[in-house]
């Protein structure tokens, strides 16, 4: 079906091309996953396949491509969109009509079908992707993962041999990009359709395909063969993949059903120690733990009245051990504090009475909000010390980043009330919050406006009334100090992260507030972006993350709290509610942890399982 | 290609003068006695004829200009800049000024006039059909404002005085503030001075400069406040986000290099 | 609400009545049936505001055109005072004739601006581009595009004053609009890219008609001469006083030309367009209404110039004239309306959202 030989492209005004000498077969009917690091070239590789590399980018190819029968050089996109299907990223950028039937109707209406003809494929269309009931609905007002289902059924349309995907669900939450994917999955089954999916979130496809293609980028030779091989040699495996690796289980287990029989014989094996538990350890490779003042918070539920008469000090939590119901009717989560008074919770507790517990940043109390009538916040309560780090989730939906605005001032509470820094919200302006609250949005284009790297960082200050170039150190704190001088928004995503970071933190507030950092960028950045949190966490900063990413809370959170429909469903330490969470536990938990209470939390990490073997 | 450039270029002549007459009408029209058969008697057709006609002219143009190779580039960049127009029109501002100018001029200066005309043209539309309302006077506001996008890309290129460049982009603004509306005036002033003295007709000289001196006086009773908003705003605004948009224009311009000249690539 | 199309047919039947009409009788009863259609389908639109908004300034410009009428003109026989002379342009005899032709020249204005107020309530946007003819293939994908990207531009615009807020910055001045428009054009122009690559990927490029270069100049210069004819036609109508209908022979001719190169031009397009096939009796009497109206309105211009206008100034009555027949005729725009408001009349009260499907429903029955 698909036959590249020695393709080689470099974009206009490279130096080097992006993809050197590369040669790759697909037979009809596979599901190939590529995957690779940013700017290695899968985008680039997956444009090769319908033509818009190299005509819609101009620059240099060599080499022949073969696919479903043409020569995408000499049939240009529009040749092969009757063969390829292509769907982006953003499920935003893809439509050129407001109705979804006039959305899939516009690609054979370029191709000149006869009405009938286009009627009736829009019926199959309509079924195949479960959409009937989106007919008439305004594109506008879909969710994301429906608006790229509506991507799909788009080129669909078509009947085209082969579908490509780049990272269709990189902008998606969890559930949209399952759904996504099983579609993909269903596709490739009943229909036979040739599906090439790239993505940074391994895990989540890894199981439906049939082959992997890996490009480690700087020109060298891909690795392409069956998942399990090939993800034995990238360097950054989901973890139950780098579990497997480091266990030398054989073969890799991709899923959690498939890695059950080893993790039970590892468990047996430990049976001893009464199963695998992370003990953190002043040795830990754990990024968390190294950390001065990192104030460890236990999970009893809090009697926030006392807090709240005395915020600055850093007293003394009395714990109660039933959890308490708060006015208003919001329900507390009920989190177990029994049998807890070993392994992990005695340490824990240990460090409680030691460390500096700091004093209460973020105080809020019974807070609702609504939008237009509609509640997103229903009697929300927490506290957050002083140098803790926090992650919060939760469906989209269900209130993240509504809490996150009220934090900063840009909404103020309609019931309730929140204390930042010691600051009323209703009375406070956004103006004095951020001076101590950085808050970066999920998207950082909407910053991005100057023309180097350094304005952005000027701009932030003298906004604060700060003089315009104590920030530099920053940029090389975050690693992008090599940029200083580029335009922002011609970097990549991950390096555009991190220039907004750059730009908030350059007022430096003490507490930073981050709102999904990690949508779309692939593991290494990831890395790098924790690294750098910790930094922060090490200077003594609060840090807030409002994340879909369960791995990412898993690492960097050492407290969680999942809102759902507006309320405060748990609140805990990271280890107990992860591991207890039907929908947020990471795989490693999955793998490891036991449906009833158990006496110890489950491992999150890899680190965690490694660290507890003899 | 470059007779098919000729004579694009000629259909849009045309039809500006079209319109332009069409506008001007009034300055020329013969006098609305109606028992007098002869001249008078058509007048009172005069605003549906020259809607229609008008119109007309536009759908020429359009399907002039869009009859060649479609370009998805310039298509999308189109709409997305006509977008952001129509909203600016929306804007209200001091005078009822709305900034609907700056981005034709702009654009007309970086990517061309065909690509200023059109930009100009069909925000209006647009504007049109989110809230301002499509109505008889829509074919003469589109005219107008494309012609502010068109003329635009005949200015000199300042490129190595930025400063120079945006002001001189400003000043055309300011302009076409007032030009627009006294065009504009020019559709309602009939209605309201039709019947001029029977006697009144066209003659070179007297009954010219009397019509001016009638217009001028409507002119500066019912719009040139507004005009003065909207000459003064849009000149303003362009001078103030004039150079980072050009800057960001030509950024954009260069990277995907599109062509824009009747709307045919390289 | 509707088939568009049929809204555009009444609206035309409104309009061309309202243009070539000068008789403030006529003229009344025309708007008084446009309102009637406004206040019965026009309801649930949320262009209703804006044009709430318009048709205000409307009134003004009405209430503005009487007295500067009267100030300008000084004809008539009914003088109601008198201004010295040597005032320049107002100097003179203020009549009611006078006012009264202005009074009918603001009531034609704002009648035209019911009728488009009522056309702009009762259709949708998206719908009526999908009626745009093929020849303006491009135009229309513009404007789509455009339509597309407008709620999630203002989504935009939201969130990049929320993230300068944020970051620091405040409103002090005009300066301060820098850091909001320039990231909204960058996105929009981000924004534009993608959707041009995801088009191509569709198909959407290439040469719009099947038509050979030289076919295609063929057309153009047709219509260059269609133009010049049209441009000719003006100057006679102006100049040549003579022979007027000359110039207006021209004119249509010119006109004619134009539709049929345009429908040539349509006919090569290599585009095919789906049609939802969805039309009720609803919509035959929307558009036949539209149409009986302006047919027969230029029928009665046609066989009597006189009847429609109203010239008050001497030496003929101040008083319009009124035929019971063509207010007969022009009282059928309003028809739409009637039937809208019994068919709600005959539907049980139900909240909006499901009067709106019901109504959906209602439509697509066959």
């Amino acid at each position: 079906m698909i036959a590249l030989e020695r393709l080689t492209y470099s974009y206009p005004g490279a130096p080097r091309p992006v993809l050197r000498d590369l040669s790759l077969r697909i037979a009809e009917g596979e599901m190939v996953l590529v995957v690779g690091a940013s700017g290695a070239g899968k985008s680039t590789l997956l444009r090769c396949l319908n033509g818009l590399v190299p005509h819609f980018y101009g620059g240099a190819i060599a080499g022949s491509l073969r696919v479903a029968g043409r020569d995408p050089i000499a049939a240009q996109p529009r040749g092969m969109s009757a063969v390829v299907g292509f769907v982006f990223q953003d499920p935003e950028t893809q439509f050129v009509v407001d109705t979804v039937e006039s959305e899939l109707v516009f690609a054979m209406e370029n191709h000149n079908l006869p009405p009938a003809a286009m009627r009736e494929r829009l019926e199959r269309v309509l079924d195949r992707l479960a959409i009937r009931h989106l007919r008439q609905r305004r594109i506008s007002t879909l969710s994301g993962g429906e608006k790229q289902r509506v991507a799909i059924a788009s080129v669909l349309t078509l009947e085209p041999r082969v579908l490509v995907l780049d990272e269709p669900t990189s902008q998606l939450d969890p559930e949209a990009a399952d759904d996504v994917l099983s579609t993909l999955q269903r596709l490739n089954r009943e229909l036979a359709l040739t599906v090439i999916v790239s993505e940074h979130r391994i895990e989540r496809v890894a199981p439906y395909v049939h082959r992997v293609v890996y490009l480690p980028g700087e020109g060298q030779p891909l690795l392409d063969g069956a998942p399990r091989d090939v993800l034995a040699q990238v360097p950054f495996a989901p973890p139950l993949v780098a579990l497997g690796r480091a266990l030398g289980w054989e073969p890799l287990p991709l899923t959690v059903e498939e890695a059950a029989p080893y993790a039970r014989a590892l468990r047996e094996a430990l049976s001893g120690s009464g199963g695998p538990s992370p003990q953190p350890s002043p040795q830990s490779t754990g990024d968390r733990v190294q950390r001065e003042g990192a104030a460890v918070v236990p999970s009893e539920a809090r009697d926030l009245d006392a807090l709240s008469e005395a915020p600055g000090e850093s007293g003394r939590p009395s714990p109660h051990p039933s959890p308490r119901v708060q006015g208003g009717g919001a329900e507390r989560p009920v989190v177990p504090s029994v049998g807890r008074r070993h392994g992990v919770a005695q340490d824990l507790d240990a460090h409680a009475d030691e460390s500096a517990d700091g004093p209460v940043e973020i105080l809020v109390d019974d807070l609702w909000h609504a939008y237009n009538g509609r509640p997103a916040l229903r009697g929300v309560s927490l506290a957050v010390r002083r140098g803790e780090a926090v992650a919060i989730m939760g469906r989209n939906g269900s209130g993240k980043t509504t809490l996150l605005k009220h934090l900063v001032g840009l909404l103020t509470p309609a019931r309730g009330s929140v204390r930042v820094a010691g600051m009323d919200t209703r009375r406070a302006t956004v103006e004095d919050l951020i001076r101590v609250v950085g808050y970066v949005p999920q998207n950082p284009n909407a910053l991005l406006f100057a023309d180097t790297v350094r304005e952005e960082l000027a701009f932030t200050r003298r906004s604060h009334g700060l003089d315009a170039s104590g920030a530099d150190g920053l940029l090389d704190t975050l690693g992008i100090a090599a940029h200083a001088e580029d335009y922002p928004r011609d970097l990549s995503v991950g390096e555009r992260q991190r220039v907004a970071l750059a730009a908030i933190l350059a007022a430096e507030p003490e507490i930073i507030l981050l709102d999904e950092p990690t949508r779309g960028i692939d593991a290494l950045q990831k890395g790098a972006l924790l690294r750098y949190l910790a930094e922060e966490r090490a200077r003594g900063r609060t840090l807030l993350l409002s994340t879909h990413d369960v791995e990412l809370a898993a690492e960097a959170a050492d407290r969680v709290i999942i809102l759902e429909e507006g309320r405060v469903a748990a609140d805990g330490p990271a280890r107990e509610v992860l591991g207890r969470s039907p929908v947020f536990a990471p795989q490693i938990a999955r793998l490891f942890g036991e449906p009833d209470a158990q006496a110890s939390p489950a491992p999150m990490t890899v680190d965690d399982v490694l660290r507890s073997l003899p | 290609m470059r007779t098919a450039r000729l004579l694009t270029a000629a259909i849009l002549a045309l039809a500006s003068l079209i319109g332009l007459a069409a506008l001007l009408y009034p300055f020329v029209s013969p006098p609305a006695a109606p028992a007098v058969m002869g001249p008078g008697a058509h007048s009172q057709d005069a605003p549906l004829i020259t809607i229609v006609l008008v119109a007309l002219c536009l759908g020429a143009v359009l399907a002039a200009l869009g009859s060649g190779e479609t370009n998805s580039k310039m298509v999308a960049i189109l709409g997305v800049l006509t977008a952001v127009n129509a909203v600016l029109r929306a804007v209200p501002g001091p005078a009822g000024f709305a900034a609907v100018f700056m981005l034709p001029v702009l654009c007309g200066y970086a990517y061309g006039p065909t690509f200023g005309f059109l930009l100009g043209t069909l925000s209006i539309l647009v504007s049109g059909l989110i809230g301002a309302g499509v109505g008889p006077w829509l074919p003469f506001q589109m005219f107008v404002t494309g012609w502010v996008g068109l003329t635009a890309g005949w200015l000199p290129r300042l490129g190595r005085w930025p400063r120079l460049e945006v002001a001189m982009l400003g000043l055309w603004g300011l302009v076409w503030g007032f030009l627009f509306g006294a065009l504009l005036n020019l559709w309602f002033w009939p209605y309201v001075f039709q019947a001029q003295q029977a006697e009144m007709y066209w003659q070179p000289g007297v009954g010219l400069l009397e019509t001016l001196r009638r217009y001028a006086a409507f002119y500066v009773v019912t719009s040139l406040w507004w005009d003065i908003g909207r000459a003064a705003g849009n000149a303003g605004l362009t001078w103030l986000l004039g150079m980072p948009l050009l800057r960001l224009l030509r950024r954009f311009g260069r990277r995907f290099r599109f062509v824009v000249a009747g709307m045919s690539p390289e | 609400m509707g088939h568009t199309l049929a809204w555009l047919l009444w609206t035309l039947g409104a309009a061309v009545p309202a243009l070539l009409i000068r008789n403030p009788l006529y003229l009344a009863i025309i708007g008084l049936a446009a309102a009637v259609v406004y206040a019965a389908a026009g309801q649930g639109s949320d262009q209703a505001q804006s044009w709430r908004a318009l048709l205000k300034i409307g009134a003004l410009m009405w209430f503005v055109a009487i007295p500067l009428n009267a100030l300008m003109v000084h004809q008539g026989r009914y003088v109601l005072f008198r201004l010295p002379l040597d005032w320049p342009l107002v100097g003179g005899a203020i009549t009611l004739e006078a006012m009264a032709y202005g009074f009918v020249a603001g009531l034609a204005i704002w009648v035209l601006l019911l009728i488009f107020a009522t056309f702009n309530v009762c259709v949708d946007a998206s719908e009526l581009l999908r009626l745009a003819p093929p020849f303006l293939y491009q135009a229309g994908v513009v404007t789509s595009i455009a339509l597309t990207f407008m709620p999630q531009m203002l989504s935009s615009a939201r969130e990049i004053r929320e993230a300068q807020r944020i970051r620091g910055h405040r409103f002090r001045g005009w300066r301060s609009l820098l850091p909001l428009f320039v990231p909204l054009v960058t996105t929009g122009l981000e924004h534009a890219i993608q959707l041009a690559e995801s088009m191509e990927a569709r198909g959407f490029g290439g040469e719009l008609t099947g038509m050979s270069p030289r076919q295609g100049n063929r057309l153009r210069l047709a219509m260059i001469v269609a133009l010049a004819m049209a441009l000719a036609g003006l100057f006679l109508q102006t100049y040549y006083r003579q022979r007027p209908e000359l110039g207006l022979a021209m004119l249509a001719t010119a006109g004619l030309a134009l539709i049929a190169c345009f429908a040539a031009l349509g006919r090569h397009v290599r585009r095919s367009r789906f049609r939802r096939t969805d039309r009720s009796a609803a919509d035959l009497v929307v558009a036949g209404s539209g149409l009986i109206v302006a047919l027969g309105v230029v029928a009665v211009r046609a066989m009597d110039r006189m009847a429609l206008i109203y010239y008050p100034y001497p030496p003929y009555s101040p008083f319009p004239a009124f035929d019971p027949l063509v207010g007969a005729l022009l009282m059928l725009l309003a028809v739409p309306g009637v039937v809208w408001m019994l068919r709600e009349a005959g539907r049980p009260v139900s909240p909006s959202a499901s009067a709106d499907s019901a109504a959906d429903a209602a439509e697509h029955a066959p």
